[in-house]
């Protein structure tokens, strides 16, 4: 997909040369025509020389501005929400209809094993529609406009970010930013000409040139428009129908994405977004964000017949009078016809299941996970969504629950924390150490999106002081090790601005990296030495290739600070490798196909540093 | 020819100049964004003092002026708070937000040491709950007023920073004032007397 995308950007830029070229003939032959009418000498069409100038400049400012502009979205998809007037969603006291919206979002990410994306509205948009951005689909974040929330029911809305999951889950954000980043390039241009049209009209000395040039530049910056708009709509019009067909399997309910659909083709506003930077996201959307020949998305019908084939094609005409006056009662009505058929049902777990269930979601995982939001105590749900005490229900997480062991833990940090963290930390200790441990993860997903609005000072004090406290006893339990390797992973990409750029390790480490991470694996996962060894030796050979032949490690060798360097390393590999490497990972975990929770924990940290949406994948990680 | 390399040097500035005027705005909006959180935990603050001063109203019936005088304060940091909220980072605001919560921080630090005298008030179970809420929303105050430091001193670096600072004036990028802290010695033990 990017091979086709920088083609069609290449020939973009192409074009817009042989325009700009074209153009600066044309003023100099005016000019020509202007001091010496009566010349006898033919005007030059063809100057080698002007031709090579304007390229260069040309690939000059679009080259120069597309690298400024990818630059400044590789701090993610919170810029693009805050250019798009998106306003952060204040989990602490949200309105019904924001609070739906969290829910079905919340639900959304437990069961597709990514953490709870940063939530926004856009306030000023009352079209429906919704996107998704981000690099990887731990760095996302989702915004609804605000007719998107007020008309839609919960189903429906369940459909449209089903959708937006789906871009998530497949990996279409990056392609989507990347897409941005290039298209801002060829924008510039048009906001060039804009400038010089309007420096020179205003200029004493009547540049007529200077005009002309800058209309000619707005000119060919909208042709450029165009070239982008058409390379937007090859881009995303495919991923469109994939997205729907996700939509549907995750959520296994059509009427709810047909419903949305449906209400957005009667519905006055549309899809419309007003916001003057749609012209560069509109890519991105659930469905069309400006009227215009080249649509960036399929025509709704046809999206809406693929889905429910029974459309008769009218749509029943809607405005805002229409809506059902909010209750908190509707968001019970829950799809829970889809999770009574079942509940029963107890697949054995093979490798093959986990890795084919990677990157998708199925209605059991989400019905699943809103009984799994349900279970938690509403205090800690309450106050995960304040930074602060995210912070400290996650640092409770790793307190022991010997009360001896955990008193040395709290003087460890006694000095080092800041007073308010402490104090919560406190605060918190008695009901976080009763929670179940099969809610424990799944805090740590809903504490993200707070977690990422620390301010970076308070970031290093809370990973130093959960460092401490993990480190405490001088032992590190798997699910230590998992909490810890979640966040750090998780909100290093925040707050250091790192793992984001695919890196190739060299060989030697690479194999080190594999091999001690099988390894440990291999260890956790079964009991006697025996098996230890044939599940190890099991996993290397789907990965002879890369790591060829080396005994496994013993045990004494494995610590888990350079596990996680190793696993970090790995992250910033590119994609392929890391599933082959999660492959190897699950195999060997499954080889004896029990599957005990801390493996399944240490196995979903591993598919969480690799980037890979695991859906919780125990039938039986309800039992404790 | 010359007239091309002029052209893409003024072409180069504007890409500059465009690319910082962006990073500034983000940075705006990431300090204003930071007070948000804070709002968010004032208004809480501010909620939860009246229901405190009702409780007390039954056991503390001599100390009307003390209790009247947390409401005061409570109203006009309210107001306060108001109008810091629809600019925050502004210094005339962020300075009268700071003044009233001082004073409101004094008054309940007044009336928690006059609570002392009434040993059925400390046992009251609304008392408590209420003042132990009261805690954790100073606490979680101080946390969030530490992110938008943290967030207004990142903008204000940015502002000052050669040649962002060009653009700033340019474009009339103030410099944000800080929260300061309320919290003085004395006033730092206030919240810490158990009921």
């Amino acid at each position: 997909m990017t091979v086709l995308l920088v083609c069609l950007f290449a020939a973009a830029v192409a074009v817009i040369t042989i325009a700009v070229y074209f153009a600066i003939m044309f003023i100099l032959f005016c000019s020509s025509l202007y001091s010496m009418p009566s010349s006898s000498k033919p005007f030059v069409w063809w100057d080698q020389k002007i031709l090579l100038y304007t390229s260069i400049t040309t690939l000059f400012v679009v080259i120069i501005s597309s690298a400024s502009k990818i630059k400044a979205l590789s701090r993610g998809g919170s810029y693009i929400a805050q250019m798009m007037g998106g306003r952060l969603i204040n989990f602490n006291n949200p309105s019904p209809e924001e609070k739906r919206f969290i829910n079905v979002v919340e639900e959304m990410s437990i069961a597709s094993g990514v953490s709870v994306p940063l939530i926004y509205v856009l306030d000023k948009e009352q079209g429906i529609n919704a996107f998704a951005a981000g690099y990887t689909p731990n760095s996302a974040i989702i915004a609804a406009t605000s007719g998107c929330l007020k008309l839609l029911s919960r189903d429906e809305l369940q459909g449209v970010v089903a959708h937006e999951y789906s871009h998530i889950l497949n990996g279409d954000m990056r392609l989507n930013i990347r897409l941005m980043g290039f298209l801002g390039g060829i924008h510039t241009l048009s906001t060039i000409g804009y400038f010089v049209l309007r420096g020179s009209s205003r200029g004493r000395r009547g540049s007529f040139s200077g005009m002309f040039f800058g209309l000619m530049l707005l000119t060919i910056g909208s042709i450029g428009m165009l070239c982008a708009r058409i390379i937007q709509c090859a881009v995303s019009r495919q991923r469109e129908f994939l997205a729907d067909a996700s939509s549907v399997q995750f959520t296994r309910n059509p009427d709810g994405l047909s419903g949305a659909l449906q209400k957005i083709g009667g519905y006055v506003k549309s899809s419309k977004i007003m916001s003057p930077e749609a012209k560069e996201t509109c890519h991105m959307f659930f469905s069309n964000a400006l009227t215009s020949f080249f649509a960036t998305h399929p025509p709704l019908k046809e999206r809406i017949r693929l889905i429910d084939p029974n459309f008769r094609g009218r749509f029943k005409k809607i405005s805002m009078k229409d809506i059902p006056s909010f209750t908190a009662a509707t968001d019970l009505s829950n799809a829970t016809a889809a999770q009574s058929s079942f509940a029963g049902e107890q697949e054995a777990v093979t490798p093959e299941s986990v890795l084919s269930s990677v990157g998708t979601v199925s209605p059991e995982n989400v019905s699943q996970s809103s009984d799994l939001l349900k279970e938690l105590p509403a205090s800690i749900k309450r106050e995960l969504s304040v930074p602060l005490d995210a912070a400290a229900i996650t640092c409770c997480l790793v307190l022991d629950k010997s009360p001896e062991k955990r008193g040395k833990q709290i003087s460890n940090i006694n000095k080092s924390a800041p007073k308010a963290l402490l104090a919560e930390i406190l605060r918190h200790a008695k009901t976080v150490i009763q929670v179940e441990q099969k809610l424990r993860l799944p805090i740590v997903d809903l504490a993200i999106p707070a977690l990422r609005q620390l301010s970076s000072p308070q970031y290093d004090n809370f990973i130093a002081c959960i460092k401490t406290l993990i480190e405490a006893d001088n032992k590190i339990s798997l699910f230590e090790f998992s909490v810890y390797t979640i966040i750090k992973h998780r909100l290093d990409m925040e707050f250091k601005n790192i793992g984001k750029k695919t890196v190739h390790l060299n060989g030697p480490q690479l194999q080190a990296d594999l091999l001690l991470i099988l390894s440990l694996l291999a260890y956790s996962g079964n009991t006697d030495s025996e098996k230890t060894q044939k599940a190890f030796e099991a996993c290397q050979d789907s990965l002879i290739n890369i790591m060829g032949k080396a005994p496994i490690l013993p045990l004494e060798k494995i610590c888990f600070s350079s596990l996680g360097k190793a696993l970090e390393r790995i992250a910033s590999e590119e994609p392929k490798l890391k599933k082959m490497a999660f492959e190897a990972c699950t195999r060997c975990v499954l080889f004896d196909k029990i599957v005990s929770k801390g493996e399944a924990e240490l196995l979903r940290a591993v598919a969480y540093c690799f980037d890979l949406p695991l859906p919780p994948f125990l039938p039986q990680h309800s039992k404790d | 020819m010359a007239g091309i390399i002029i052209l893409g040097l003024i072409i180069a500035a504007i890409i500059i100049i465009v690319s910082i005027y962006n990073n500034m705005v983000t940075f705006r909006n990431r300090y204003k964004n930071a007070y948000s959180q804070i709002d968010v935990q004032l208004k809480r603050r501010y909620n939860l003092i009246p229901n405190l001063v009702e409780t007390a109203k039954g056991y503390m019936q001599h100390e009307k002026e003390t209790l009247e005088a947390v409401i005061k304060a409570r109203n006009s940091a309210l107001s306060a708070s108001k109008k810091a909220s629809e600019n925050p980072g502004d210094a005339a605001s962020m300075a009268g937000l700071a003044g009233a919560e001082a004073l409101l921080t004094g008054s309940l630090g007044k009336l928690f040491a006059l609570s002392e005298n009434y040993p059925d008030l400390k046992a009251n179970q609304n008392m408590m709950q209420l003042s132990e809420e009261l805690s954790s929303t100073e606490n979680r105050i101080s946390f969030a007023r530490q992110a938008f430091n943290d967030a207004v001193t990142i903008y204000n670096t940015a502002c000052e920073k050669f040649p962002n600072n060009m653009i700033s004036n340019m474009f009339n990028f103030k410099q944000a004032q800080l929260l300061e802290s309320t919290e003085s010695p004395e006033e730092r033990k206030a919240p810490k007397v158990s009921f």
